[in-house]
């Protein structure tokens, strides 16, 4: 091949290839050769390549003929050394590490027959840099091992030393450092926060602590208090107890005397050493027991329960130690209060009637003597009257004064039986009499006693019967003395030429008699008070001064213990309608003051 | 007229007076006492018709008259009536259950309803 086009050939290869004959002179550059030596090719032929090149092996200058006597003399091919770095210096100065290849042309027979050599290299500056960037990168991020191996075990302390001078990895590692600042900040904060757990757990705990000691020191002195309370009441109750003006004594369920009140021991003529804690012995013959034996009572055949029931019990006793007294005994059983309800015991209460008893003996013969020595003065007058104005020497004027007397007296008389009548009604002795009477003919024997009165002042009475009743239980003087007093307020009140209508009918099981008067009526702001004691209407009293406003009272009394009814309605100045109503069956009159009356 | 025997036991002066002179003024014989002792005094010499009896007495009261006189034989058969001026139930039933023939009290009565009264008894014997 021709020189020429071996050097256009050359031209194209893109590495530096320097060709030299055996003295180690320069015979062909290609182009990028002298590129990148900075020569140009005529400045380089020649010449020994090691005299315009500075070659270094890492930084040291090779030996000028180094590569030649490498090639030539020992016949082995110039390499870079392994792990070795060659560079040239251009003539600019360029330091570049470069790839190096050079050995001998030509001959393979011996040493002697070289033509030349060739020598081509490489710009491995990118390369290089790539490799040492590989490399830095390696080292720094072998920097970074332990940092992180610390890291992952939980030492955050460690921090990668970030260099001086800026490069690719500052951003890295100031990163990694801004990360470590932060996992530590967090595990700071997590220890704070764990800390702050901790201690709250701790401050609520001895909260707690102090709380329960609060608690229990309140529930000590609350129990404290209460005891004392409890001790204050029970000191209360034992002085109310012990001071009642009624005895009290208490047992438990086997007869046995828990207590035992001053007035009990002083009602009983007992002392409460020789009585309290004891079982009170029924058959005992001791004269200074014989009370409070009487107290308790006949002993029970079948145990306590039989005895006491469930509800308070009362009676009345006469005892004769230590002195005569009536005694009223109240039973209580007492119940214990857990749910069983259990009896557990039960309580007397003594109360002394002895008085009561002679003031309401001394009071019911009081109202009999009073209306006795009431009524006889009366009758004397009453009697002296008649017979005065039977007498026919009197003249009629005297005949009318003596009349209006007699009336006068008659009223007065009334007056005192409704007296005697109220306090026997209330004091629940009105003696009733309860059996089977005939309504037509009381009804009818009343109006013919009040006729003679009604025919005074030109009143009718007029009786409508509905049907012919057959006789049904009631107290016959009672029920007269109550429509007796209903006509007679009819009569009373009702102006002259006026009707009195009686009608008797049944109705739902009840006998009524119903009264219509032609009379003054009563005023409605008054219908309410009717049948009160002593009540007289407004309009009535304008009219009549007499009448002792019992008569109602009286009436109203009688029907209800007949458990009857009677009720009225009325207009004032047009008249009035009372309704007595008596029950036809017998169950529903009560018994209680037949009893009383036996 | 009707010559019937009365006997009137009254303490009461004025009651008596007007009683025994009404009683006298229609005809019938009349006696008088005031108390227990007069009472069983006359009728140890006279049987009367009728007893007219009050109750509030000196001495014995009525009621312990009216007992004694029906535990005699001899004066058993006497009709009592008891005139007074108590009149309870309680006074009634006991009256009747000592064999009074009836109760009347003198507020409620005239004079002349007294003697419709007593003559009625008597028609009632005849």
């Amino acid at each position: 091949m021709k020189k020429k086009e071996i050097s256009t050939l050359l031209s194209f290869i893109a590495e530096g290839l320097i060709l030299f004959d055996k003295n180690g002179l320069i015979t062909l550059v290609n182009p990028h050769a002298t590129l990148l030596l900075d020569y140009t090719s005529g400045e380089l032929l020649g010449k020994k390549l090691c005299n315009v090149v500075d070659i270094y092996i890492n930084k040291t200058k090779i030996g000028k003929n180094t590569i030649t006597e490498v090639i030539f003399k020992e016949g082995k091919a110039f390499n870079t050394p392994p792990g070795k770095v060659v560079s040239f210096k251009s003539r600019g100065g360029r330091i570049f590490p470069v790839f190096i290849s050079a050995k001998s042309i030509g001959s393979t027979i011996g040493l002697g027959d070289s033509l030349g050599g060739v020598l081509i290299f490489r710009d491995i500056t990118t390369e290089k840099e790539l490799e040492n960037y590989k490399l830095n990168t390696a080292k720094r991020l072998a920097r970074l091992t332990p940092v992180l191996q610390k890291t992952s075990i939980g030492n955050l302390d460690v921090r990668v030393n970030v260099p001086s001078k800026e490069d690719e990895f500052t951003e890295l590692f100031v990163g990694l450092n801004l990360m470590m600042d932060d996992l530590e900040e967090l595990e700071k904060t997590r220890r704070e926060s764990e800390q702050e757990k901790m201690t709250a757990v701790f401050a609520a705990e001895s909260e707690k602590r102090k709380l329960t000691e609060k608690y229990s020191k309140e529930l000590e002195k609350q129990v404290k208090e209460k005891t004392r309370e409890l001790n204050q009441s029970k000191l209360h109750i034992e002085t109310i107890i012990e001071n009642l003006t009624n005895g009290l004594l208490e047992f438990d369920n086997d007869y046995q005397l828990v207590r035992i009140n001053r007035t009990a021991e002083a009602l009983l003529g007992v002392e409460r050493k020789a009585v309290v804690g004891k079982k009170i012995n029924f058959e005992g013959k001791d004269p200074t027991l014989a009370s409070l034996v009487e107290v308790i009572g006949p002993k029970p055949s079948k145990g306590i329960k039989n005895y006491l029931g469930k509800e308070k019990s009362s009676r009345e006793i006469s005892t004769n130690y230590p002195i005569e007294r009536d005694l009223n005994i109240s039973t209580v059983p007492i119940f214990s209060n857990l749910p069983s309800k259990k009896n557990i015991g039960f309580i007397k209460i003594i109360r002394d009637i002895t008085r009561e008893k002679i003031i309401s003996k001394s009071k019911s013969e009081f109202i009999s003597i009073a209306a006795h020595q009431l009524r006889t003065p009366l009758s004397g007058i009453k009697w002296a009257l008649q017979t005065l104005i039977q007498d026919k020497k009197i003249d009629d004027k005297q005949r009318d004064l003596l009349n209006k007397s007699l009336e006068t007296n008659n009223r007065m008389i009334n007056l005192v039986g409704d007296l005697l009548n109220v306090a026997r009604i209330e004091e629940g002795r009105f003696g009733y009499e309860f059996k089977k009477n005939n309504i037509e003919d009381l009804i009818s024997s009343i109006i013919s006693n009040s006729e003679i009165v009604a025919k005074e002042k030109k009143i009718k009475i007029i009786f409508r019967n509905s049907k012919s009743f057959k006789p049904f239980i009631f107290d016959e003087n009672k029920i007269s003395l109550a429509i007796q007093n209903l006509i007679d307020n009819a009569i009373k009140y009702t102006p002259v030429n006026g009707f009195i209508t009686i009608k008797l009918f049944e109705k739902d099981d009840y006998v009524n008699i119903e009264i219509t008067d032609t009379g003054i009526g009563i005023p409605e702001n008054q219908l309410d008070r009717m049948f009160t004691k002593f009540f007289r209407a407004k309009n009535v009293m304008k009219i009549s001064t007499s009448g002792s406003g019992l008569g109602l009272f009286i009436a109203k009394n009688v029907v209800d213990k007949h458990e009857g009814f009677i009720n009225f309605v009325s207009k004032e100045g047009e008249g009035s309608t009372f309704t007595l109503g008596l029950p036809l069956n017998k169950n529903f009159i009560h018994k209680e003051d037949e009893v009383i009356a036996g | 007229m009707n010559n019937k025997k009365v006997l009137l036991v009254e303490d009461d002066d004025f009651l008596r007076q007007l009683v025994g002179s009404k009683l006298t003024d229609d005809g019938f014989a009349l006696n008088v006492a005031v108390d227990s002792v007069g009472v069983f005094t006359l009728l140890e010499k006279e049987k009367p018709d009728l007893i007219l009896l009050d109750v509030m007495l000196p001495g014995l009261d009525g009621f312990q008259i009216l007992e004694k006189i029906k535990s005699d034989k001899s004066n058993e058969a006497i009709p009592v009536v008891i005139l007074s001026n108590l009149g309870q139930k309680e006074d009634k039933d006991k009256a009747f259950s000592l064999g009074a023939k009836d109760f009347w009290i003198k507020a409620y009565l005239d004079l002349d309803e007294i003697v419709e009264k007593i003559n009625k008894i008597f028609e009632e014997k005849k």
